[in-house]
């Protein structure tokens, strides 16, 4: 359904007495990429994990990223997901809450069957960073004077810890024990959520917005993302007053002046290429530790900035 | 071009070096001796100030993209908005005994003006240099803008220049001791004691506000009155009552800066006073701080300054305390921008009260 082979979502995983719940789920994961768990899948043919591992990983981190758009729909009043009538909107705010613990709940389920305690672990951790995300952003809406640094310390929680996870989770899976190539790849998932969300927040400003996804959405709910942050920076309260009242990515641009956007995004990519290149270093550094039969899973590491920054083809 | 170190060497276009603390070249690297050619800025570290620490260094060719002149740099690593919270009590000390009559040693003043100058600057090289070494400068949440991180100097040098102005502090201070060297040496003697009692400190006791107390004494009373000593060799008890809103406002500055730092990647909150209430109650204490200096600069004009002509320049820092309670009050979080920089304005409140007080003085000399 969602990976290649995985199958996130079956209706036997949930109870069928629970009105609406499987229509809820069936809608929800049909429309996702599933980015995440293909993620999973890549790092995990590396270390020879089997079916079953993948299977669980892949459906854990689908499970939580879900359960995290159900919540955010209903925080953010959003009326749209992929393009289909939000959760919260279609049945109720009380059951996209529900809905959304219900699969952190069955993660915790399905992990302490599989019995990793680690593995448990660090997954109740990142659950925690992404709720102390979203906690915080909740905070930062209306904003209009937030910086990049702050914005950051968001995105690290929210978005990095599911890519770091994404990362680390197979090889915890393996029981690969050296904390140094767990640490590495700790870094370098941190980098991918970083890189994940700043290239969306480029797309919310129609910057490689090859799938044609709706712009300026974050903007009109009042929240300042990471391009935002750094377009207006310096911009006067004059300027930023004219910046929040955009309805249009044409009305911004004129606002803020062709020469200056386009400057802009140019030192904004500038910048985050160096934070490739760091990544570069360090999936270099994670080449030099790893065994021979792993190796080659830095090769399908180092593709991925190209994948989320720059929205090179999959 | 000059070799670099061995690990260089090995990878000559590399632009980005990790290595452990325990590695023989890791100081080379903090210090920015390792070429002379290239600086390395630390850009990530994992278990920061431990035995396994390990740092990623961007390297790259010193001055690359031209270095600012060395005034901007000693302005920027000399933290001068800070220079008010020495240079204002000072002053107004000043104005102060002139305007009772007391008859000044200017040679005094004048040691005790440049020796306080020198310390101010050596406190905030050592200091960051010291924080560059432990990594405690790569723990906050809006990261650090130093002129180590921008690469504006080497390590070792701004370490030279905070000796320098140490021994240049030490050298110019000694006359000023001689005008009462028991009085200011039991002074200085508990401004050492409370330094080391600080940094020593257990956090439980940091947690209950022994750093305020001891910041509160030493930027406030102690410091008017030590100076009052020091240039008058006298002892005057007002300049205590004076140095009460010197050691508030220096305070609020720190706590500002604690509260902004107030987050889980802080690195030190856990050790503060602000970090053990919390954000919530953090704030409300901030705000009752701000309402009650409000409430004491009144309070003076009241029931001492009533009649007292100039009195009302008192009513400047009423208007810095107004917006400091503003932004206060509009900060959701420890990472709202209503707190970005707040403890410029408290900086500025401060400055505001030195120039109140001086202009009150001075004008009625």
């Amino acid at each position: 359904m969602i990976g290649q082979n995985l199958k996130i979502f079956s209706e036997k995983d949930f109870p069928s007495y629970l009105p609406k719940l499987n229509a809820l789920y069936d809608e929800l994961f049909a429309g996702g990429k599933g980015f995440r768990s293909k993620l999973i899948e890549r790092v995990s043919k590396h270390l020879g994990l089997n079916r079953e591992q993948v299977q669980l990983l892949g459906q854990t981190i689908e499970f939580i990223h879900n359960a995290s758009l159900l919540h955010d729909d209903l925080i953010d009043r959003s009326q749209l997901r992929r393009n289909k009538t939000a959760a919260w909107l279609k049945y109720s705010p009380e059951y996209a809450v529900l809905a959304g613990d219900y699969l952190l709940a069955r993660v915790m389920v399905n992990l302490s069957r599989y019995g990793n305690l680690a593995l448990i672990q660090y997954t109740s951790e990142m659950i925690s960073d992404l709720l102390e995300g979203e906690w915080i952003q909740d905070s930062l809406v209306h904003d209009w004077n937030v910086e990049l640094n702050q914005l950051d310390q968001v995105h690290k929680l929210k978005t990095a810890s599911l890519f770091k996870w994404c990362l680390k989770a197979p090889f915890i899976c393996a029981e690969v024990e050296e904390t140094e190539i767990l640490h590495l790849l700790e870094e370098m998932g941190a980098v991918l959520g970083l890189l994940f969300q700043r290239g969306d927040d480029l797309l919310d400003f129609d910057i490689r917005n090859f799938e044609g996804k709706a712009t300026m959405g974050d903007l009109k709910s009042g929240y300042v993302n990471s391009f935002g942050a750094f377009l207006s920076k310096d911009f006067s309260s004059q300027q930023k007053k004219a910046f929040m009242l955009c309805e249009s990515l044409e009305s911004l641009r004129k606002t803020v002046g062709e020469e200056l956007f386009e400057r802009k995004v140019r030192e904004f990519d500038e910048m985050n290429s160096q934070i490739i290149d760091l990544y570069g270093h360090y999936a270099d550094q994670l080449f030099r530790l790893l065994p021979p039969g792993q190796k080659s899973l830095v090769h399908e590491l180092k593709a991925l900035p190209a994948i989320l920054y720059w929205r090179e083809a999959r | 071009m000059e070799p670099v170190s061995s690990r260089m060497q090995s990878k000559p276009q590399a632009r980005f070096v990790t290595l452990l603390r325990s590695e023989a070249d890791f100081i080379s690297y903090m210090n920015g001796t390792f070429s002379k050619t290239h600086i390395a800025i630390p850009v990530n570290s994992y278990s920061v100030n431990s035995s396994r620490e390990r740092v990623t260094f961007r390297i790259e060719p010193f001055g690359a993209n031209g270095l600012p002149s060395r005034l901007k740099v000693l302005l920027k690593a000399g933290r001068i908005h800070f220079l008010t919270l020495g240079l204002g009590p000072l002053i107004v000390v000043w104005s102060y005994l002139r305007h009772l009559g007391v008859t000044l040693d200017l040679s005094y003043a004048a040691s005790a003006c440049l020796a306080l100058l020198f310390f101010h600057l050596a406190v905030f090289f050592l200091n960051d240099y010291a924080d560059h070494l432990s990594g405690k400068d790569r723990t906050g949440v809006r990261g650090s803008q130093g002129i180590l991180q921008l690469g504006w100097m080497r390590p070792v040098q701004l370490r030279r220049w905070g000796l320098v102005a140490l021994g240049l502090g030490v050298l110019c201070g000694l006359p000023a001791l001689r005008s009462n060297p028991v009085s200011l040496g039991l002074l200085g003697a508990f401004g050492v004691a409370a330094t080391l009692t600080y940094s020593w400190a257990s956090p439980e006791l940091k947690r209950f506000g022994i750093g305020e107390l001891l910041r509160f004494l030493c930027l406030g009373p102690f410091l008017t009155f030590g100076y009052g000593m020091a240039i008058s060799g006298e002892a005057h008890g007002t300049l205590l009552a004076l140095g009460v809103f010197f050691g508030l406002s220096a305070n609020l500055i720190f706590q500002l800066r604690q509260i902004e730092g107030l987050y889980r990647g802080a690195g030190e909150y856990f050790s503060t006073w602000i970090g053990f209430l919390g954000f919530d109650r953090g704030k409300k204490f901030l705000l009752f701080l701000v309402s009650s200096m409000a409430l004491l600069i009144l309070g003076t004009l009241y029931f001492y300054l009533a009649n007292t002509p100039w009195a009302i320049l008192l009513l400047a820092p009423i208007i810095v305390l107004a917006s400091l309670f503003y932004h206060l009050k509009k900060a959701r979080s420890p990472l709202s921008s209503d707190l970005n920089q707040l403890w410029y304005l408290g900086c500025l409140l401060h400055f505001v009260l030195s120039l109140a007080f001086l202009g009150l003085y001075w004008m009625r000399i």
